[in-house]
């Protein structure tokens, strides 16, 4: 077109070329489409529709306001001390948690026990432990030693022939 | 019909509010009402979302801004009501989106407020192959007379991508209806 030899000063709206066959191509499958959609409304629908919703607005604004008990603010206000109360107590209880069995004396639980507090006899310890338990409870083979035992059975037993043995 | 400006404006003000929305309703009612049916497909549905939008309209115009167009905001909010009652019917039955859609379609041959045709049963049902998009689109641009300019603020889409998505919607259905000659 540029060379012709005179402008005729006529425009086309932006990309109007590059979206004509498309448009085209719509048109003429617009004719396999059906014009009306085949939807209807009940008789008078509409003038009845106005007054329903008139209706609704009306409830709406005779409606008393409903003012909360709590408000926004309060609840803002209710969970950050709630929150602080979180905070201050996981605090606290972190410090308490470092209190462990591992801190306690030994004698502090001995005096426990001799005191009285804690009544359990060895009767009351078996029976939390099951057969599996029992079984594999390791004795400690070096309670006595070959020569503490040694010494006690010399002093304590006078058969020197059981000793020979 | 009464300029939009003005109408927004008396509206938002307290002595004018319950005249102007009555204008509004005369004006917009059954142009939101096809526009939500073409969605819902059946009246009583659709009758419902007129309903809450115009209740939505009422209640929210006080916080409506004009530097967007009245009609723009209204046709946005009646399809927001239109896809949501469709999003809870389908968590209420515990069925997908697409079940109820397909249910709604189904339900039309018997529906007395549908006296489509065979051609016109079978055009909502290449409709529906459609993704929710280029339904919009398609039915907005094919059955009402929006320009592309007023579909795009509408739809939140470049006038670009509406005329692709309006021609693939248009390809889309005519292969649809031409090779599903019966049903």
């Amino acid at each position: 077109m540029e060379d012709k030899k005179h402008k005729h000063g006529f425009n086309t709206p932006k990309d109007y070329f590059k979206d004509f066959d498309d448009r085209l191509f719509s048109k003429l499958s617009e004719g396999y489409i059906p014009k009306k959609d085949g939807f209807t409304v009940p008789e008078g629908y509409f003038n009845l529709f106005e007054e329903t919703v008139l209706n609704r607005v009306k409830n709406i604004k005779e409606q008393p306001k409903v003012i909360p008990i709590l408000s926004r603010k309060t609840i803002t206000y209710a969970i950050s001390i709630a929150a602080c109360a979180v905070l201050v107590f996981s605090i606290i209880n972190t410090n308490a948690s470092k209190i462990t069995l591992d801190n306690l004396q030994f004698t502090t639980i001995e005096s426990y026990i001799e005191d009285g507090n804690l009544s359990f006899d060895s009767y009351d310890v078996a029976l939390l432990l099951n057969d599996e338990d029992l079984e594999n409870l390791v004795f400690d083979e070096e309670i006595f030693s070959e020569e503490t035992l040694e010494k006690y059975l010399l002093e304590n037993i006078d058969d020197t022939t059981l000793l020979l043995e | 019909m009464v300029e939009e400006k003005e109408l927004v404006s008396a509206l938002q003000s307290e002595h004018q509010k319950d005249a102007a929305f009555r204008s509004l309703l005369s004006q917009y009612k059954e142009r939101l009402y096809w526009h939500i049916r073409k969605i819902v497909l059946n009246h009583d549905d659709t009758d419902d979302v007129l309903q809450n939008t115009f209740i939505k309209i009422f209640n929210n115009i006080g916080k409506f801004k004009s530097d967007s167009k009245l009609y723009t905001w209204m046709y946005r909010i009646a399809t927001n009501e239109a896809i949501t009652l469709i999003n809870k019917k389908a968590k209420k039955n515990n069925i997908t989106i697409e079940s109820v859609k397909d249910q709604a379609l189904s339900n039309l041959k018997s529906d007395v407020y549908f006296e489509g045709d065979a051609i016109q049963l079978k055009l909502q049902k290449a409709i529906a192959t459609l993704p929710q998009k280029q339904q919009l689109v398609f039915n907005m641009k094919y059955f009402e007379d929006h320009t592309y300019e007023k579909l795009s603020e509408i739809l939140n889409t470049s006038v670009g991508g509406l005329k692709s998505s309006y021609h693939i919607a248009v390809k889309k259905i005519t292969t649809y209806l031409k090779t599903n000659e019966t049903f």
